[in-house]
């Protein structure tokens, strides 16, 4: 009896040591789904994706660093990764959005530029 | 006499400076260094080529093209004069054959950095291409400001903070949030923030190596809030002995800075003395001013 109750131990201890936790995917299809040229304003850029990685020409051009996870085809939003010399890496993210608006905040350009393979 | 390889791939794959750097170090430290070919290190952007500028025509293209076009840069200028981009390459390996640290080994990288810069309208006037080695492991890689942005100068005009110019820059410096000189408890062994001290007539600023020159600096003390700035110095047998500058503001809140020479590892100490100067002549105006 003891024998079996180790044998079923020995078993279980063994499958709960194989056993695998799936991470969640970080990534989501649609995140950049919202982002239409001559429509969309600054405001819904950052209430939905948050403060950018860059600003430049005075707001006018706003940059975000994505992630990207190949299994759902998604992204991700990725902080600026600097080092102590103030270089940048660019290890996480692996695209970067570029969004260009006119002076009333509405945008009128935008591009997806693959920074790092 | 026959070449082993084609002349441009001898010039890449093996260029001078690397075939030096292997005899000197075998031959002095049994460290051996093996060139390989130039690939990217995974860390800094890929998508840099020496052809990429050839897309671009002086005078046309904006700034705003070559964003558009290359992503967010990794470094600009505080007016936008200027935008650098880096790519960095493994180039070699070394490896530690003999002595203390034999067994050792890592990568020895090249950066490249692409230098955009612009006319006050933002259109594109040159790019130029520099280059720096640099062991991939454990070394420090280039510093930004002090090495290919020339952040606080662009074409020869001083750099302005709040309408007025900068009187000193400090482009190796580290700034000790709360600390009070080495009095703090613990205070030799606190974490700076690296970046740069600039000195206007009014203000005290600092700009992290963490933050974009063209952004609200991260620390912005009017010398008018200031009631005392000082040198402390720390020094001990056999050790560098180090000092700081201290400014202590009127409500009581502190702050201390280290200040190195560019490119170097050692302290700037007639540096530190002058920002202490330049800040105490600036507080005692304010205080015999009616």
């Amino acid at each position: 009896m003891n024998a079996k109750i180790l044998l079923v131990l020995t078993l279980v201890l063994t499958l709960v040591g194989c056993a695998t936790t799936s991470t969640p995917l970080k990534g989501r299809a649609d995140l950049l789904n919202f982002l239409t040229d001559d429509k969309t304003t600054r405001e819904e850029v950052i209430v939905t994706l948050g403060q950018p990685a860059g600003r430049f020409e005075a707001e006018k051009i706003l940059t975000y660093r994505l992630g990207y996870e190949p299994k759902n085809n998604g992204y991700y939003l990725v902080e600026r990764e600097p080092t102590a010399s103030g270089w940048p890496t660019w290890t996480a993210a692996k695209f970067s959005l570029v969004l260009v608006f006119d002076d009333a905040g509405i945008l009128r350009k935008h591009s997806l530029v693959k920074v790092n393979q | 006499m026959k070449r082993i390889l084609p002349p441009n791939l001898c010039a890449s794959f093996f260029c001078w400076p690397l075939v030096c750097a292997l005899g000197l170090a075998v031959g002095t430290t049994g460290c051996l260094i093996i060139p390989t070919p130039h690939s990217d290190s995974g860390y800094a952007r890929t998508n840099l080529d020496r052809h990429m500028p050839e897309q671009f025509t002086p005078s046309v293209t904006t700034r705003q093209d070559i964003i558009l076009a290359l992503g967010e840069p990794d470094a600009v200028s505080w007016d936008e004069r200027q935008m650098a981009y880096r790519s960095e390459k493994i180039v070699a390996l070394w490896i530690v054959i003999a002595g203390y640290a034999g067994g050792d080994a890592g990568t020895i990288s090249k950066n490249q950095f692409y230098v955009f810069e612009f006319d006050p309208q933002g259109r594109f006037q040159t790019v130029t291409k520099s280059g720096e080695l640099g062991m991939g492991e454990g070394a420090d890689e280039p510093l930004l400001n002090s090495t290919v942005l020339k952040s606080v100068h662009t074409n020869g005009a001083p750099a302005m903070f709040r309408g007025e110019p900068v009187r000193c820059e400090y482009p190796k410096s580290f700034w000790l949030v709360g600390v009070d000189g080495f009095r703090s408890q613990g205070a030799k062994y606190f974490v700076c923030e690296p970046g740069q001290l600039l000195l206007t007539e009014s203000n005290l600023v600092f700009v992290t190596a963490f933050q974009f020159a063209n952004t609200e600096p991260a620390l912005t003390l009017p010398l008018a809030s200031v009631a005392e700035a000082r040198v402390d110095e720390w020094s001990r047998p056999l050790v560098w002995s180090r000092c700081r500058l201290v400014v202590r503001l009127n409500s009581g809140e502190v702050h201390s800075f280290e200040i190195y020479k560019p490119g170097s590892f050692r302290q700037d100490k007639p540096a530190v003395q002058a920002a202490c100067d330049f800040i105490q002549s600036k507080i005692k105006t304010a205080r015999t001013e009616p």
